[in-house]
């Protein structure tokens, strides 16, 4: 990783096309202004993680899952039809 | 051909169904070829299923979930699937569908391109939207399902 240390207002170029500058400091947080060709992905590295995440927790799902939905809602149904008698 | 799975067993496919994704989805980027597999028994769910490994995820179509979906895509990415009509675009959403089924999610922050005339795919992440990576739609499902889940009470017979 490189490591480079930036003030207020200073920027870094990535290549030739991308360029980040550090628009404004407060306390913990700080505003990352980006440059880029309109084709370049850029998301918070988080969002990433997360959507990496989620594809491979679906890889996991039980075929069993449809009678899941068919009980649960029998279930809820039932419940909901017994609190309208009270 | 024939793709062998644990999900739905032994399937014969024609190549041309095969969907190329060129970078992979997140999570499975060396995994370049994909599927779709109906199954009336997991409707409003399809499967989008890997030729060369043995995964398959469920996926749904974001518009049933959200009927004014409208994710804003740059026309960068359409170039790159060749998209030349809006009717051969198929927009998935993979869904997560944990053993607790009420706590299922879509995820509609970053949908599932695919032109289907083309038969090439791609998993577009989408910044700065309100739509959710874990959309709740149990509500939703079961309300899509209604015709088929049996009440208590009713006559009906397996």
């Amino acid at each position: 990783m490189l490591v480079l240390t930036r003030r207020n207002k200073e920027a870094i170029m990535l290549g030739d096309d991308i360029k980040i500058t550090i628009l404004e400091i407060d306390n913990d947080r700080i505003k990352i202004g980006i440059e880029a060709p309109h084709a370049t992905k850029i998301m918070r590295a988080e969002l990433l993680t997360e959507i990496k995440n989620v594809n491979r927790e679906a890889t996991q799902t039980n075929l069993g899952f449809m009678q899941a939905i068919n009980d649960t809602d029998t279930n809820q149904n039932i419940s909901n039809n017994n609190e309208k008698k009270d | 051909m024939l793709i062998k799975t644990s999900t739905f067993g032994n399937l014969t496919i024609n190549e041309d169904k095969i969907i190329i994704f060129k970078d992979g989805i997140p999570g499975f980027e060396d995994l370049k070829r994909f599927f779709i597999v109906i199954l009336d028994q997991t409707k409003p769910f399809h499967w989008l299923q890997a030729v060369d490994e043995d995964i398959a995820l469920p996926v749904i179509s974001p518009f049933e979930i959200n009927k004014g979906y409208s994710p804003v895509v740059d026309d960068a990415i359409f170039e790159e699937l060749k998209l030349e009509r809006e009717e051969d675009l198929l927009v998935l959403a993979v869904s997560v569908i944990p053993p607790d089924v009420t706590r299922m999610t879509a995820n509609l922050a970053a949908p599932i391109l695919i032109n289907i005339a083309a038969n090439l795919g791609k998993q577009v992440l989408i910044e700065g939207s309100d739509y959710q990576i874990r959309q709740p739609i149990f509500e939703t499902v079961c309300g899509l399902m209604q015709g088929g889940v049996k009440h208590a009470g009713s006559d009906s017979t397996q």
